[in-house]
């Protein structure tokens, strides 16, 4: 990177040419090994995001999941942030598997695929089209920049392990329903009447519900459920 | 001639402060104003930081086209009142969030090219223009998922005011613990019926229907975060 000399003899000439595209001089042949040596390498910390849509073209990181983790020493600190289409059962085995134990993270994010460590970052190249499949870079800025954002994304994001399974899917359904009656503010029995059934079976399930999520109370439910969001999305803020 | 090293010190830091600060008003004009779409940037944490991008910051808000989307993204702990005063008086067409954890001084242009700047000195200079690139790919969607998880000012505004006083975060407490409302009047030293006044203002303030949706608010505004402890 051609970072702007500091003092500059002059303010930066307008339109003056920005800088081409990561350099694909520092990568190896082989893309996995360059994000092994990334992780391999990391003292504290490895983070990593896996956001591509599903059935992506240039999904390059997530494949390589088992190998990174497996590189990772036993000390560091691993999270994975992940989003709703990546993180499935596929997901799910590999972060169970033998070795380090990720903290992982669900968060809404536009396509991204990374791993960033102690100062170094892979980036996958999410233009299916052309170029290398990963970007390496190890410049301080882009790579504070990032992990700052992270940071941001991560301390707002649900913890996995902490929203509960409702079992089958008839369930979870019924489940969706009532958190979404609590959510507009029903009253039980509005909420009963529209979902066919009792007062009395619909508060069953609703304590069966703040049960589930270790709630106190039905503030703390609704807390929570906004918390690890389980709600359906909200009406548009601004 | 002898010179006070200490006074020449203090002369060079101020000088290349002004330079700085100069520089990067320059370059984060010229790169917002290529914006056809938006421009989106993050305020660094520290104190320093906000007084050395503060000026580039008002000059973008100048000169950026009104029809560009304009979103500032403030960590809280560089929230400003005088800045955000300034910065919503500049423009009419800013969105401005406050995010809970610290950032770095980030500008992107309709999410192609980006200046990063840092009031830390780094290896070869502290200010850094990228143009289209796995690295603003990055950056843009990284952005974009902070932003969501932000708060709207006018929120944050808001929960600051609602949490202002001691027995309103100590209502808030005995709602989440699922105290219930004689115990909690008792715990406070306060009437059945004040505390009942208590609890319905505050549903009132959130805007809430009802406990649940009080809950949901009180996450929404980052009043009672039980994810907080995890961090």
């Amino acid at each position: 990177m051609t970072a702007l000399p500091l003092p500059a003899p002059a303010p930066v000439p307008l339109g003056s040419p920005l800088r081409p595209p990561a350099s694909a001089a520092d990568r190896s042949p082989d893309p996995a090994e360059d994000a092994q040596a990334i992780v391999r390498g990391a003292g504290q910390h490895v983070s990593i995001i896996l956001a591509l849509p599903q059935g992506a073209r240039r999904e390059v990181l997530r494949s390589l999941l088992p190998g990174l983790l497996a590189q990772a020493q036993p000390d560091v600190r691993v999270r994975v942030l992940c989003t709703r289409h990546t993180c499935d059962q596929r997901l799910l085995d590999t972060l169970g598997g033998d070795g380090v134990r990720p903290e992982v993270r669900m968060a809404r994010l536009d396509p991204i695929e990374a791993v960033m460590a102690d100062g170094r970052t892979a980036l996958a190249n999410l233009r299916a089209e052309s170029g290398p499949p990963i970007f390496t870079t190890q410049e301080a800025l882009p790579v504070q920049a990032l992990h700052t954002l992270f940071n941001s994304i991560w301390k707002k994001s649900a913890p996995l392990s902490a929203r509960p399974d409702f079992g089958d899917r008839r369930r979870t359904r019924l489940v969706a329903e009532i958190l979404g009656m609590l959510r507009v503010g029903a009253t039980d029995e509005v909420a009963a009447r529209a979902l066919s059934i009792s007062v009395r079976t619909y508060r069953r399930h609703v304590a069966d519900i703040m049960e589930r999520l270790d709630a106190r109370s039905r503030f703390e439910a609704g807390l929570l459920a906004a918390e690890l969001d389980m709600l359906p999305p909200p009406v548009e803020r601004h | 001639m002898t010179t006070d090293p200490l006074e020449t010190g203090t002369r060079r830091a101020a000088a290349i402060q002004r330079l700085d600060t100069e520089l990067l008003v320059a370059a984060a004009t010229a790169l917002a104003d290529q914006a056809a779409s938006s421009v989106n940037v993050t305020i660094p944490s520290d104190r320093r930081g906000l007084s050395e991008f503060g000026p580039a910051l008002h000059a973008m808000a100048k000169t950026v086209r009104p029809d560009v989307e304009f979103r500032v993204l403030f960590p809280s702990r560089a929230f400003d009142v005088e800045v955000l005063r300034r910065l919503t008086t500049e423009r009419v067409n800013v969105a401005v969030r406050i995010a809970e954890s610290p950032l770095q001084g980030v500008v992107m242009a309709d999410f192609r090219s980006a200046l990063l700047w840092s009031p830390i000195a780094l290896k070869g200079g502290s200010v850094a223009l990228f143009d289209k690139s796995a690295e603003i790919g990055a950056l843009g969607s990284l952005f974009l998922g902070a932003w969501g998880s932000a708060i709207p000012l006018a929120e944050f505004r808001k929960r600051r005011e609602l949490v202002r006083h001691e027995d309103q975060r100590q209502v808030l407490g005995h709602l989440r613990d699922g105290h219930t409302d004689r115990v909690a009047a008792q715990k406070m030293g306060i009437s059945y019926r004040t505390y009942r006044r208590r609890v319905a203002e505050i549903l009132e303030g959130l805007g809430a229907e009802s406990r649940f949706q009080a809950g949901v608010r009180a996450s929404e505004l980052g009043l009672l975060s039980p994810l907080e402890d995890a961090q």
